[in-house]
């Protein structure tokens, strides 16, 4: 129930948060560090991180409940996957605690919850992960009153922990360009996670300079439950880059000692504009 | 139970950051490509893959940044001592190089000075000194020049040790003779140092040759006085005493005076001096001095006023003296007036320019006036580059007044010094070199590591069940680090202090407490101190509400109470969709876990017992700490129709 409640989930590093609050005027606005939680470590190793969560100063005490999660990516990284620890190979999430568990954040002061990740002493070498989850969740001793529709806040990170040597390896596998937005789709190779970023260049023919260039948004490819995954951008508007032949060239980093290139030729198909609009 | 959609996907696609920077990405390099697009067939639709090289970060790059990422501070391992070595020219005199050190060395300060010159008179160490001090033992030892209140500048070799009280510090030198002197006797002194309480000094040195010193300096809040008597007999005899002292009155206006008298044999000079200050602004003060010195055949009297000025990046200086020389020769006596004005004025404009003008005139009652003007540049052309020059103003031809200086640092910890004008005690130089000459000298510097010293502190954190604690982060002052596999610490090369050894809160794993109880440690460089630490072991309570839709005396799936209120101590938590609650990160200790009745839902009410008693041990969690309710039945009232 209390995850169909859950509306805003996600802030930036230092992006404030505001989700709607239908039990007050303003929504709850903190900050949060959510850079994820990278590990490199030996079987029987025990790290130590933080994670902080801060109230604006105009906000009520908020209480928060952590817990950590597996969780996965759909092969066109538009939907995520969240399931209780242990249910993926490599899940790390039987690895962490935390402390404390269940706390309220007062009003511009730090919420610190200790994250412990202990190793286990036979694990073979590979790339594990799992999320970090802190939601807002209802103050038990807070009279109920009335019957309305509560909006709460969630915020996850990634933990991400290499024991042992692990190998970075990805490809390129498919290159697909739609009328207004371009998939870049990659296979992951390797023993781990990997994070990939990277831009598509739209060549005229016969141009050795690009017309356009499309910066790739970040996405991390896992080794599980696929080792595949996409990276997705929008196309500049048809006046930047008109219907029309074009090699496309994507340039990838993966994190490992080489970057990843693909090119192909495509007839490029704009939706019509009328006035500036999109038809 | 999976679920799909939320907006959380941005947040984790984004925290999500290999190896390399996003930005990494703006600059990959396409040159690489196997085939540029305009090489290609037309018409190729099929997809070609192909990789591009990148700059790979050096091993020594990757583990010089994990250490910068590092959290944790040790003490350093090896002292540094710094070393520049200069080799010169002087353009008409000599070749000369120059070295200065000083760092470390396990434990001890260490300075070195040398100047060694070649020239007309061969190699020729002109100065050099060696000091070394240990700030634990506070011992200083010291060869080569040396200051001594009792003989000067002097070379030769001195030895002081304070007492174990530390109230005073006797010292043993043993002064050669200077090389050119023509006194050729070797003295041997003991001085020593005597603090009577925190504001007296008594200080005295006696030598073989029967000079002896006599020093007193006394400092109390506002009042400072000190007074020597000295007694030479090498290498000139001579005598003399003398007496300063200040006094801070009120807001900030101070008196300072003092005199000086050379006694016995000699010229007999003398002085006396007195002055008062008042700052009469926070940007302006105001001087008053009166002196009066004087010799065997000459004595002066003046009348000083002097003011300074600072405003911001501007200092202004200005003296006006007034006075009268007495002469007494053999044939003839007499007086002449003398005028004296003093300014300086220094603009220093931000960090890279610094310009300073000095004017000053001298009048005798006999006509003669003398000027004296000259401007001072400092600059610093760029990062690597300082320049400065001197010349007089307005006319800046004077090529006999020009100086300069230019250093250049340069790659590999090179730099390149080049000086011209009238050059400083360089060396001993005959009076006709004594002119505007060209230096131009080479400098390199070096790090050297040297061995370091200091006490070892170690131990392991353990819990309260003796079992090492992995990963607890260790704090010794301001040192920091983190326990191993086994909880096992060490910190090494720990400076001679006293330190308080505890854990770091924020480092340590999430199913410990500590207690924050610290232990003192005072450690000296030879210590090897054995420390354990402790912590207690954090568990949790798990347990659930539910209602035994079955009756079979257990919990089921579907029988959860959702949102129920359990309290232990000040601790307050609600049951998740399938009635289970867990208190977390609890002290090894008994508990009460209570079911808050009131607020359980209208459906439920409770059944039996409300309060749970617990015993928590270190040795892993407590679980089936259930409750269980029971739905509420609404009776009927039954009412009889026709009645």
């Amino acid at each position: 129930m209390l995850r169909l409640l859950t509306l805003v989930l996600a802030l930036l590093v230092s992006w404030p948060v505001s989700p709607a609050d239908a039990q007050g005027p303003a929504g709850l606005t903190f900050q949060a560090t959510l850079e994820s939680i990278k590990i490199e470590a030996q079987p029987q190793q025990v790290v130590n991180r933080q994670f902080r969560l801060t109230l604006d100063p105009n906000q009520r005490d908020t209480r928060f409940k952590a817990k950590v999660e597996d969780w996965w990516r759909s092969e066109d990284g538009k939907q995520s996957f969240y399931a209780e620890g242990g249910s993926l190979r490599h899940s790390c999430a039987r690895w962490v605690t935390l402390n404390p568990v269940e706390a309220t954040a007062r009003a511009g002061e730090p919420l610190v919850i200790r994250i412990t990740v202990t190793v286990p002493q036979e694990i073979p070498p590979s790339g594990y992960w799992c999320a970090l989850t802190v939601d807002e969740v209802a103050d038990p001793a807070a009279e109920q009153t009335g019957v309305g529709v509560r909006f709460v806040a969630s915020v996850s990170t990634g933990i991400f922990v290499n024991v042992g040597t692990v190998t970075h390896a990805a490809r390129i596998i498919d290159l697909q360009v739609g009328q207004d937005e371009a998939v870049v789709k990659v296979r992951n190779d390797g023993n781990g996670p990997v994070g990939i970023d990277g831009r598509l260049e739209f060549f005229a023919p016969g141009s050795t300079s690009p017309q356009a260039t499309v910066v790739l948004p970040r996405a991390t490819v896992l080794t599980e439950p696929s080792v595949d995954g996409s990276l997705t951008a929008r196309l500049p508007p048809p006046a930047e880059l008109p219907a029309g032949r074009y090699r496309v060239r994507a340039v990838l980093d993966f994190g490992g000692a080489h970057y990843l290139g693909a090119e192909k030729e495509v007839d490029l198909l704009r939706p019509l504009q009328v006035n500036g609009q999109i038809r | 139970m999976a679920r799909s959609g939320d907006l959380r996907t941005v947040c984790l696609a984004l925290a999500f950051a290999g190896t390399l920077t996003p930005s990494a990405s703006a600059q990959v390099p396409v040159a690489l490509a196997p085939a540029s697009p305009a090489e290609r067939p037309p018409g190729d639709s099929t997809l070609r893959t192909f990789i591009i090289d990148k700059p790979v970060q050096s091993p020594e790059a990757s583990r010089l940044a994990n250490l910068a990422a590092s959290a944790y501070r040790l003490p350093a391992a090896n002292d540094t001592v710094r070393a520049t070595v200069g080799l010169g020219y002087v353009q008409g005199a000599d070749w000369g190089t120059e070295i200065i050190a000083g760092g470390g060395v396990a434990g001890t300060q260490v300075q070195l000075n040398t100047l060694i010159t070649s020239g007309r008179e061969g190699f020729v160490l002109d100065q050099g000194s060696i000091s070394i001090f240990d700030p634990e033992a506070q011992w200083r030892a010291e060869v080569g020049d040396i200051f001594s209140h009792l003989r000067g500048a002097s070379r030769g070799i001195r030895f002081s040790l304070p007492t174990a009280k530390a109230d005073r510090r006797p010292a043993f030198a043993v002064y050669g003779p200077r090389a050119g002197s023509p006194h050729r006797t070797t003295v041997v002194s003991y001085r020593d140092q005597l603090n009577v309480g925190e504001q007296t000094l008594l200080d005295a040195e006696v030598a073989s040759d029967k000079s002896f010193l006599l020093r007193n300096r006394l400092s109390s809040g506002r009042f400072d006085l000190e007074a020597f008597y000295r007694s030479n007999r090498s290498p000139q005899r001579a005598r003399d005493a003398s007496v300063s002292a200040g006094v801070r009155l009120w807001r900030g206006i101070g008196v300072t005076g003092g005199l000086f008298q050379e006694l016995g044999s000699g010229d007999g000079n003398h002085w006396r001096s007195v002055a008062v200050r008042f700052p009469l602004t926070r940007f302006f003060d105001l001087t008053l001095e009166r002196t009066h010195a004087g010799a065997e055949s000459t004595s002066h009297t003046s009348s000083a006023l002097m003011g300074s000025l600072i405003a911001g990046q501007l200092r202004m200086f200005h003296r006006l003296q007034r006075g009268e020389y007495d002469v007494r020769l053999s044939n003839t006596t007499g007086t002449i007036e003398r005028q004296q004005t003093q300014s300086v004025a220094s603009y220093n404009a931000g960090t890279r320019v610094n310009v300073m003008l000095q004017l000053a005139t001298q009048r005798l009652e006999t006509g003669p006036v003398q000027h004296w003007e000259e401007m001072q540049t400092s600059m610093r052309l760029s990062s690597t580059s300082t320049l400065r020059l001197v010349h007089a103003v307005p006319d800046v031809r004077d090529s006999a007044r020009w100086r300069g200086y230019f250093r250049q640092e340069l790659p590999a910890r090179f730099a390149l010094q080049a000086d011209y004008g009238r050059l400083s005690a360089f060396q001993t130089i005959p009076n006709e070199l004594d002119r505007s000459r060209f230096k131009l000298m080479l400098f390199r510097t070096w790090d050297l590591a040297t061995p370091a010293r200091g006490g070892t502190v170690s131990g392991r954190v353990l819990d309260d069940a003796g079992r090492p604690v992995a990963g607890a982060g260790v704090r010794l002052g301001p040192y920091t680090i983190e326990t191993d596999t086994h909880g096992g610490y060490s910190f090494r090369y720990v400076p001679a202090g006293a330190y308080e050894l505890g854990l770091d809160r924020n480092a340590l794993p999430a199913d410990v407490a500590w207690d924050g109880r610290e232990e003192q440690l005072v450690l000296r460089s030879q210590s090897r101190i054995a420390a354990d630490l402790h912590v207690a072991p954090l568990n949790a309570i798990h347990g659930r509400v539910y209602c035994d839709a079955n009756g079979n005396d257990r919990f089921d799936r579907g029988e959860g109470v959702a949102g129920a209120v359990l309290h232990l101590l000040d601790r307050m938590t609600v049951t998740d969709a399938d009635g289970s609650y867990t208190f977390a990160n609890l002290w090894p200790s008994p508990y009460s876990v209570t079911l808050d009745a009131a607020r359980l839902t209208s459906d439920f009410a409770a059944s039996g017992h409300t309060s749970l008693s617990v015993a928590l041990t270190d040795n892993g969690p407590v679980t089936g700490v259930d409750f269980r309710v029971v739905p509420k039945v609404k009776p009927v009232l039954w009412t009889t129709a026709g009645k």
